[in-house]
């Protein structure tokens, strides 16, 4: 070897010299492509002209946990800092570059290992991608249940990573729910697996202490999960009510009646127009885009117009988030939308459908027929992949999605709300609602015209909401992790039992080579 | 180090009051075992077990904290105790040194009840049946319903990992838990914080939930209510053989249905104390029969969905409906079940215990068929029923039970019955410990894979208690 040790020209050489058979790559495109996830405050750090934050060494793409063994090896001995990657979706800086960092991208070990439809489980490796993994499922007349805006750009092992939750949480649970057992790889270069195919066991569930560890004790490489039948019939339907927290009430008493709908989302008075509008070929990204913008009919002949239009609006948000406050009942007719769907076994959804609607009517919604439900299903998966055109208009978009008991659940949109204002366009819905509380997911967008202002901004906007969120009494995070966005926060969240966290990271990771910095491990 | 007896008796008395601090024989001994069989067995050699030098009654966390920095100045093992209701041993470390037993039973306070969210803080030391009746009162119920119910605490209840007669409707006491108090052993008192789900890294309060007592004592939790059903339904059918019966409960939990209830068992009616004294002997197609017992509850027009749903999958697999006497004349005894194992217990040369071993449901008939087989070649009975059923599978649940020539050999029998328990699940996918917790006894017999998960305990606990004073020795951790 004639290169120095030090040099990442060095480095490479022993990595590759230890791991003959893994590809690497250190081109220039895959180290910046790799270098962060979709993290719109990265996004504004790029437009700011800072491409990578530090660009790592290299991409890896491991076949196997053997192959991740003798790379956990390799990496305490040459001190470098392995992050996992799956498909780069996150959205809170989970997995970003730091120097002399490895990227290891999982989506090579993307195997469905077996299908026992007689047990209702599924095992496969960690880098399949959602909808493949889907897909594969429902030609076996089976589905996982499990549906985030990102199926299409997100993988299993980051779901399990960061407890990811999809759109149809009420029935068939967040990602901790279906899974079973994992095989993990630690930091120590241990491989064992959490569980047994049949959940149960002796001692703490390491099933449910490596779901959300964000790469911070090891890698997942696989997983079992439980499996449903394909849905034989599925209802969906919409409701209005009067005001956002008469539609709270309505879906507390609906997850307190012993029911399971699939779907559950209530708008506040400005999503609920953004959810209505008719944009079949839209996305939600373009809508939000155009209601900002009053509608300015430009797209492609006048993006000038829209643009500007655009920055007048974002320029002075606390007045426009006052003055939709004020026009909000005029704004739409039927107050705020509510979504409930169904589905499953016939009989099931058919007697669950008629029990809940007679509660959503008897809590004063009123029914606005099928429509508004199956408009939202057809776009359902539309919404990750526009947020650049926001980006490239002038304007930052982000989303925050929060939770709390219902006792603490207005106080907590109010006070996020009011903590946003100030400095972005804020709008909100409630999904993801159980018998004891509902998250809130909160969009936003605020003036990006000078990309070195605007990320002072958003890192203001999300030092107050945070802090807003939690003096509520809220979670700071219900689905989307916590990354390195929120890192700082994590004392806030969870108070001192931040020790047990800690205590599996020097047990698990004691050289801490795994993803150091996300939940505000070092 | 010797210990220095009556300087720790002065120091804890500070911490807890005198009135509740005690190293009476009549505390000692009644603290000294929990109720595992094989111990209760050798009590019967006449000898006073050995128990705990001191007993105390801590009212509140802040006192487990001064109690635990107390043992840790001298290094002294704790054993956490609820209702002293366990069945796998873990109530007395061994090793020679002196122990401290903290009853958690006088923190026994419901802190707060939001009936909004339905939502309460207890303390963890309530008895189980207590904290239902209190809920109930007030129209809510936990949905916990294990048969030690009017023994055992919720703080018990946690540290193992309990799973109740309603787990297929409710699930495990960690899936009603929202958030837990714990104190560690340098006196820490730690809260997990409460939200409805959070992504903010690990559940943290799953690193307690199923310690035993090995990395602190729970002290306090926050947990999910259900309401008072509206509606409740039985229902009961019989099958020829106990594979058709299997099918139909896993056709059932895979449309989705939730029962209240679901187990399959042996016809009751062919217990002795049920037959008529001049009844013929039952067959042995009679004695392969297995009857299907189910219970619903919810919102009325949705269990009668839930309940045409089992019909008809049970039916057309040969079921014959028998309406819901049997399976509401077992929910009349269901606390009864757990307490009659007991007057075997006394016999001088029985042998009994309770094995609970979890399955798929495509290993469950097999495992069922092996273990039966197995434990009749040596002559030794068992009951076995299939309980906590859910997606995946199930559990079976096995009371077994024989005579031997002495106490001694009666011991003997009972090591080679768990001895051989423990190769038939090896050998056909069974996982001990599905519903008891591992203690001294289980964590012994555990197959590679569980001993390995057990030995990561053992690396946490080093860190969280480097003194090794919290209840050593169970879970595979040093004693």
């Amino acid at each position: 070897m004639t290169a120095t040790p030090t040099s990442a020209d060095g480095r490479l050489a022993e990595l590759q010299a230890a791991l003959p058979d893994l590809r690497v790559s250190n081109h220039v495109t895959d180290r910046i492509a790799y270098a962060r996830d979709l993290w719109p405050g990265g996004q504004l750090e790029k437009l700011a002209g800072k491409h990578a934050p530090e660009p790592p060494l290299c991409v890896v793409w491991p076949k196997d946990a053997t192959q991740l063994v003798k790379l956990v090896g390799w990496a305490k001995v040459s001190k470098a800092v392995l992050v996992p990657f799956g498909a780069g979706s996150g959205v809170c800086g989970g997995t970003m570059a730091g120097t002399g960092s490895v990227i290891v991208d999982l989506k090579e070990m993307d195997a469905v290992v077996r299908v026992e439809p007689e047990n209702n489980l599924v095992r496969a490796q960690a880098g399949i991608i959602g909808w493949h993994l889907e897909d594969l499922l429902n030609i076996e007349g089976l589905t996982l249940g499990h549906f985030p805006s990102s199926l299409m750009c997100s993988t299993l092992g980051g779901y399990l990573a960061t407890r990811s939750a999809g759109q149809c949480s009420s029935l068939y649970g967040k990602i901790e729910d279906m899974a079973v057992s994992m095989e993990v790889v630690t930091g120590t270069g241990q491989v064992f697996e959490t569980g047994r195919d049949m959940g149960g066991g002796l001692g703490p569930s390491w099933t449910q202490l490596f779901i959300g560890s964000e790469g911070s004790l090891g890698f997942i490489t696989e997983a079992t999960l439980k499996v449903h039948p394909v849905p034989e019939h599925r209802l969906m339907q919409g409701y209005g009510f009067k005001r956002v927290s008469a539609g709270c009430e309505a879906i507390r008493r609906l997850m307190q009646a012993g029911l399971r709908p699939s779907v559950v989302r209530l708008y506040d008075e400005f999503d609920t127009v953004l959810a209505r509008s008719s944009a079949e070929k839209g996305s939600e990204a373009d809508t939000l885009l155009d209601a900002i913008t009053g509608r300015v009919k430009g797209s492609g002949a006048l993006p000038w117009l829209k643009r500007q239009a655009l920055q007048i609006v974002l320029s002075r948000p606390d007045l426009t988030n006052r003055m939709i406050e004020e026009l909000a009942p005029r704004i739409s007719a039927d107050g705020c939308l509510c979504i409930i769907g169904w589905e499953g076994d016939r009989r099931l959804t058919e007697v669950q459908a008629r029990l809940g609607h007679d509660e959503l009517i008897r809590s004063g919604g009123k029914d606005l027929g099928e429509e508004p439900g199956w408009h939202w299903f057809k776009r359902r998966y539309a919404v990750s992949y526009k947020q650049s055109k926001m980006f490239t208009s002038g304007a930052f978009v982000d989303t925050m999605e929060v939770a709390a008991t219902w006792d603490r659940l207005m106080e907590l949109y109010d006070g996020v709300r009011k903590a946003i204002a100030p400095f972005a366009f804020v709008m909100a819905h409630f999904s993801h609602a159980y018998p004891e509380g509902c998250s809130i997911y909160f969009s936003f967008a605020g003036p990006a015209t000078d990309p070195i202002e605007a990320k002072k901004r958003y890192d203001r906007l999300w030092s107050k909401a945070l802090a807003a969120a939690t003096r509520a009494g809220g979670t700071i995070s219900h689905h989307h992790g916590v990354g390195r966005s929120k890192a700082r926060f994590m004392t806030e969240e969870h108070g001192n039992s931040l020790r047990l966290l800690q205590t599996l990271k020097s047990t698990f990771d004691p050289e801490s080579i795994m993803n150091p910095g996300v939940l505000g491990l070092s | 180090m010797s210990i220095p007896h009556s300087e720790v008796t002065g120091q804890l008395a500070e911490a807890v009051g005198p009135e509740n601090l005690s190293s009476s024989p009549v505390d000692t001994i009644a603290h000294a075992l929990d109720f595992w069989p094989r111990a209760l067995m050798e009590s019967r050699k006449g000898a006073w077990p050995r128990g705990p030098h001191w007993v105390v009654w801590p009212g509140a966390a802040a006192e487990v904290a001064h109690v635990l920095r107390i043992a840790s100045s001298y290094a002294l093992p704790v054993i956490p105790y609820g209702g002293g209701s366990s069945m796998v041993g873990g109530a007395s470390p061994r090793g020679d040194r002196p122990w401290i037993v903290i009853n958690c039973k006088r923190m026994c306070n419901i802190l707060d009840m939001d009936e909004v969210s339905m939502v309460v803080h207890v303390q963890a030391g309530i008895v189980g049946v207590e904290l239902e009746e209190r809920l109930n009162a007030r129209g809510f119920s936990l949905g916990h319903v294990p048969t030690s119910m009017t023994t055992s605490t919720l703080g018990g209840w946690l540290a193992t990992q309990s799973s109740g007669m309603l787990s297929s409707r409710y699930g495990r006491v960690g899936d009603l838990c929202l958030g837990v108090t714990a104190v560690l052993s340098d006196g820490q008192v730690l809260h997990t914080r409460v939200a409805p789900r959070r992504a903010t890294g690990p559940e943290l309060l799953h690193l307690l939930v199923g310690s035993e007592g090995t990395l602190g004592v729970i002290t306090a939790a926050h947990l999910r209510l259900h309401r008072l059903p509206q509606h409740r339904r039985f229902d009961s059918f019989r099958f020829d053989e106990v594979g058709p019966a299997i099918d139909s409960l896993r056709r059932c939990l895979t449309a989705g249905v939730r029962p209240l209830v679901a187990r399959i068992q042996r016809d009751p009616r062919l217990r002795r104390q049920e037959r008529a004294v001049d009844a013929a002997e039952p067959t042995p197609e009679e004695l392969a029969r297995r009857v299907l017992l189910v219970a619903y509850e919810g919102p009325a027009e949705l269990v009668e969905v839930e309940h045409e749903i089992l019909r008809d999958l049970a039916t057309a697999r040969g079921g014959e409906p028998l309406g819901p006497a049997p399976a509401r004349r077992w929910w009349g005894q269901r606390f009864a079940a757990g307490f009659r194992m007991t007057p075997l217990l006394v016999q001088e040369r029985v042998f009994a215990d309770y094995l609970e071993v979890g399955a798929t449901w495509r290993d469950l008939p097999v495992l069922y068929e092996r273990l039966e087989e197995a434990f009749d070649r040596r002559g030794w009975r068992t009951r076995i029923a299939v309980e906590h059923a859910r997606l995946e599978g199930a559990c079976l649940g096995c009371a077994f039970w024989g005579e031997a020539g002495s106490l001694e050999e009666a011991l003997e029998s009972y090591d080679e019955a768990w001895k051989l328990a423990a190769e038939v699940c090896h050998a056909n996918g069974g996982g001990l410990g599905h519903v008891y917790g591992g203690g001294q006894h289980r964590s012994a017999l555990l197959d590679d894979g569980a001993k390995q998960r057990l030995a990561l305990l053992t690396q946490v606990k080093r860190k969280l208690d480097p003194a090794g004073i919290m209840n050593p020795g169970v879970l595979g951790t040093e004693p």
